[in-house]
């Protein structure tokens, strides 16, 4: 089970610093970011594209107003918020994308 | 060789001309795959994966056997606007090979549906199908 100071550690160790951009407000937070494999584009049984998506968890209190189009700079890179996951454990998963 | 063999290695044969210096929106014909089934790298976009997929026997002349084969062209590309540009490629690839009726081995060809999809990932990525039916009539027993 986790409680807030596990999220805490987790976030203190193992996140880096991003600028999260909601409309005009703008606010420094810690993420985890990450990358999955994926396999774009299956149509048809078609094999698709090989690819990835870009995911960056947070704590939600920092991303509670967090919608689709928002931004995330992380090192000096802008992604775009795609897809905002509330997980029943205090985070925030953020899928995000190098393009709007 | 049957057939059915000819007109698949006469649509890879045309398929592979897609190429600017031919003339063509894109360089799709350096990328063009026969039934692959694993996923294209990005390296190789834009690309072509075709398929034979189905095959009807119809009627036809009495002592030959006439089928109806449907061959599914994907394409896949980094953008609406590049896949639109190779769906324009190979509707001329079709139409040049329904001209020429596959090099003399199909009786006619009809494009019957398809379909555009795009995603976005860490980059635009996008595919259309293409289905398209090759009716063509080969020897009684043989394809």
């Amino acid at each position: 089970m986790f409680y807030d100071a596990d999220i805490d550690i987790f976030f203190t160790d193992f996140a880096r610093a991003a600028t999260f951009k909601h409309g005009a407000e703008e606010k420094e937070i810690k993420v985890v970011f990450n990358i999955e494999y994926q396999i774009g584009v299956d149509v048809n049984t078609f094999a698709g594209i090989e690819t990835y998506r870009l995911m960056a968890e947070a704590k939600t209190a920092d991303v509670l107003d967090a919608v689709h189009g928002d931004t995330l700079t992380i090192e000096g890179k802008t992604y775009y918020i795609h897809e905002v996951q509330r997980t029943d454990i205090g985070t925030t998963r953020l899928i995000l994308s190098e393009v709007e | 060789m049957s057939k059915r063999q000819q007109i698949v290695d006469y649509l890879s044969t045309e398929l592979k001309k897609i190429l600017k210096t031919n003339g063509y929106n894109t360089d799709a014909g350096k990328n063009v795959f026969e039934w692959r089934d694993t996923p294209l790298q990005k390296t190789e976009l834009p690309g072509i994966v075709f398929r034979d997929n189905l095959v009807n026997k119809t009627a036809g002349t009495i002592g030959m056997f006439r089928w109806l084969m449907r061959l599914e062209i994907a394409i896949f590309g980094k953008s609406a606007s590049e896949i639109r540009s190779v769906i324009e490629d190979v509707i001329r690839v079709i139409g040049n090979c329904s001209e020429t009726r596959f090099g003399g081995v199909a009786a006619d060809v009809e494009i019957p549906e398809g379909e555009i999809v795009i995603e976005r990932h860490d980059i635009v990525e996008g595919a259309a199908v293409l289905n398209f039916d090759v009716i063509y009539d080969a020897a009684k027993w043989s394809i």
